[in-house]
């Protein structure tokens, strides 16, 4: 039995044995197998880059990263879940469906990063969607009934169209032997696809994996699922979902960029990244709700991460990197503001206020976290997006630097308006503070911020070789 | 004869399409399901090296899976919740079926362009048989977005998405060969747990909400 098999094996069987033990304690210390075995096959994928696994695998460089990432956000993701059941003291029947969905979300989101046949990716990815939709649902409440539902069909629907994109993908390929689409096989032969074909699969593709990156158009649902979901769920959802969407992209985008689409695919991507960041902008203009804010802080930098990607060169390590990053500094604010959540019991804005005053140390997360969001120094962020302007300014007329440039002062001022009104702004006089927070709650906030910001002022080698190899076949 | 199949799967979007009796839609979409059993028996009888498993598997999945289950737990749903018409205002036949005719006719000329370049395809060959697949895949997938769009009921946006899946079955078909087994058993189980959870959630919202119409979900906004 490879690797592979062994980590399937005990991702099932636990969440069967999730799905059936009522005692909450046993039940999370089930996650400790669980995650053992997620860093194992982290640890073997990094080693055996580039080979093949049950026939329909490859384990690739830019798969390894993420599952890195997300590796580590289901530790903290699993702690704050445990902080945040007891804090509300949830059913025990709910934990456990809860429970063992988020050990497949995360298997399934882990498989599709290494699924190397299109038509697995598609199925991964819809098993991702359905564990969403009952990740979602935690609450049992009727807004959550509403997001659960929405993004399970929206998301289905979605990929419906992607299905339509990989089987037309499947038509350009034919001409010569049987149906195979299989990434590596596609990319060995992609001289030989037909141009049209291509395009009408990649619109069909590009469409369809919105809803899964969150990017527009369709990331509607999005917003709401993160908004709605526990705040460790959303946390998943911003640091792992957004980035299988963005693999499962770049898959295509692999394959396509050895044709000659190639110029054509680029600007779909631009135009898609241009208004991601555009609609971010605009609705974060008049958003109310910390976790939305937060939610289409996320549509901005996937936004941006595609555009780094549509530039090219630099670009394409840019977008990698930034994606990372943005992974883990979105997570440590979703960790942070389920805190400030059980601190106000509210989650707009407006009725926040004073949480420098009421609890120092989760509002020092909340500046670091802002700070790195914004992608200001000496955040990691900051680095991405300098060469992912570097990149635009090199490959396309200056006018799209500068409008990007624009909207994200709009998104800038955005943001810091309502960071200073949670942190400073003086309390609404009926507001009051529902529960004093423990300081150690925020460390894994602590911890996750202080890599983001250690990768800004000392980038590791490590992962800059890694991102660096993920990218190498790409056409400069 | 399989040609003959494929026009008979593009009637029932017609049928579909000018319902508004709820028990309609669950029969043309078990009507659906055989039909896709009977084309893709056809098809797969005459590949050259036939894989036998993958030829059960799919009849399994046609017949059982798209022909009775889906259309009985359709049916259960309907009873349970007490739904029997489709509420939709300012809404004939003539407008329903005038809209199925442009969506053959737009799917047509797609299939056609793609295809071919030129207009000069005869009647019988195989190029022919593959743009009557091609219309009738893309027809279904379209008529199942626009039952999404339309309809106001969350059963009957259930109806939509699964018409859609007949749909993207067909263009599988249309390309002449199958999924590997592992891949489709992938997608056949996502298929089904998603209908299923698409029933929970018809019922969740039926009790939570005492209605199940989609304009009762708008509590969620910025």
């Amino acid at each position: 039995m490879d690797a592979i098999t062994i980590y399937l094996l005990i991702a099932v069987s636990v969440s069967i044995c999730m799905f059936f033990i009522k005692n909450i304690h046993i039940n999370f210390t089930l996650f400790i197998p669980a995650i053992i075995s997620q860093f194992y096959f982290l640890y073997f994928a990094y080693f055996h880059r580039g080979n093949f696994y049950l026939e329909y695998f490859r384990i690739d460089t830019i798969g390894v990263i993420f599952i890195g990432v997300i590796s580590v956000l289901f530790v903290f993701s699993v702690f704050h879940t445990y902080l945040y059941n007891q804090n509300r003291h949830s059913s025990s029947h709910q934990m456990m469906v809860h429970n063992s969905t988020l050990n497949l979300f995360v298997t399934a989101m882990t498989c599709a990063l290494i699924s190397d046949h299109l038509g697995l990716l598609w199925a991964l990815l819809e098993a991702t969607t359905v564990c969403s939709a009952v990740l979602i649902y935690f609450d049992r409440s009727n807004i959550s009934l509403e997001a659960a539902w929405k993004y399970f069909f929206v998301c289905s629907i979605g990929l419906a169209l992607a299905y339509v994109g990989i089987l037309f993908l499947g038509i350009a390929g034919q001409a010569k032997e049987h149906l195979d689409i299989s990434v590596h096989l596609l990319c060995s032969k992609s001289h030989e696809l037909s141009p049209i074909w291509l395009k009408i699969s990649f619109l069909f593709a590009i469409v369809g994996f919105s809803v899964k990156m969150g990017a527009a158009p369709l990331f509607t649902v999005d917003i709401d699922a993160k908004d709605t979901a526990p705040s460790p769920i959303g946390a998943l959802f911003s640091g792992g979902l957004l980035n299988v969407g963005f693999v499962a992209l770049f898959r295509f985008y692999e394959i396509f960029s050895l044709t000659e689409i190639r110029p054509w695919m680029d600007k779909i991507i631009l135009i898609m990244g241009l208004a991601s960041v555009f609609f971010a902008a605009v609705y974060l203009l008049k958003v109310k709700n910390v976790k939305r804010l937060l939610a289409y802080s996320s549509l901005e930098h996937i936004g941006i991460a595609l555009i780094a990607l549509a530039a090219g060169g630099i670009g394409y390590m840019a977008a990698i990197l930034h994606l990372v990053f943005h992974s883990f500094a979105k997570a440590g604010l979703f960790y942070q503001i389920g805190l400030l959540y059980r601190t106000y019991q509210d989650k707009d804005i407006m009725m926040h206020g004073e949480y420098f005053k009421n609890y120092p140390t989760g509002a020092l997360v909340i500046l670091i976290g802002f700070l790195c969001i914004m992608s200001i120094p000496p955040s990691s962020l900051f680095l991405t997006e300098f060469y992912t302007f570097s990149a635009v300014f090199n490959t396309y007329h200056w006018s799209i630097g500068v409008s990007i440039l624009f909207l994200l002062t709009i998104i800038f001022y955005t943001l810091t308006k309502s960071m200073l009104q949670i942190l400073f702004a003086p309390m609404m006089p009926m507001q009051t503070m529902q529960e004093k927070i423990k300081p150690w709650e925020s460390f894994s906030q602590y911890l996750i911020l202080i890599f983001v910001i250690w990768m800004g002022l000392f980038p590791s080698s490590f992962l800059l070789n890694l991102v660096s190899e993920a990218v190498s076949h790409l056409p400069k | 004869m399989t040609n003959i199949l494929i026009i008979l799967f593009s009637l029932t979007l017609v049928y579909l399409l000018a319902a508004g009796r709820l028990r309609t839609y669950s029969n043309a979409l078990a009507m659906q399901g055989f039909l896709l059993c009977a084309i893709a028996f056809k098809e797969l009888q005459g590949l050259k090296e036939l894989n036998y498993l993958n030829l059960v598997f799919i009849m399994l999945e046609t017949l059982f899976f798209k022909g009775l289950i889906t259309p009985l737990f359709l049916n259960y749903l309907i009873k349970k919740n007490n739904i029997q018409y489709e509420r939709e205002p300012n809404e004939t036949n003539f407008n329903a079926l005038l809209k199925v005719a442009l969506i053959f006719i737009f799917s047509f000329i797609i299939g056609y362009k793609l295809h071919h370049h030129d207009f000069n395809v005869s009647i019988g060959t195989e190029d022919a048989s593959k743009i009557i697949y091609f219309t009738s895949s893309l027809s279904a997938i379209f008529t199942g977005l626009l039952i999404v769009i339309r309809r106001v009921k969350i059963i009957t946006h259930i109806v939509g998405y699964l018409v859609l899946e007949n749909g993207l079955f067909l263009l599988t078909l249309a390309l002449g060969d199958e999924m590997p087994i592992v891949v489709n058993l992938a997608i056949l189980f996502d298929i089904i747990s998603t209908t299923l959870l698409l029933g929970v959630f018809v019922n969740r919202v039926q009790m939570t909400f005492k209605d199940t119409e989609i304009s009762t979900l708008t509590e969620l906004r910025d």
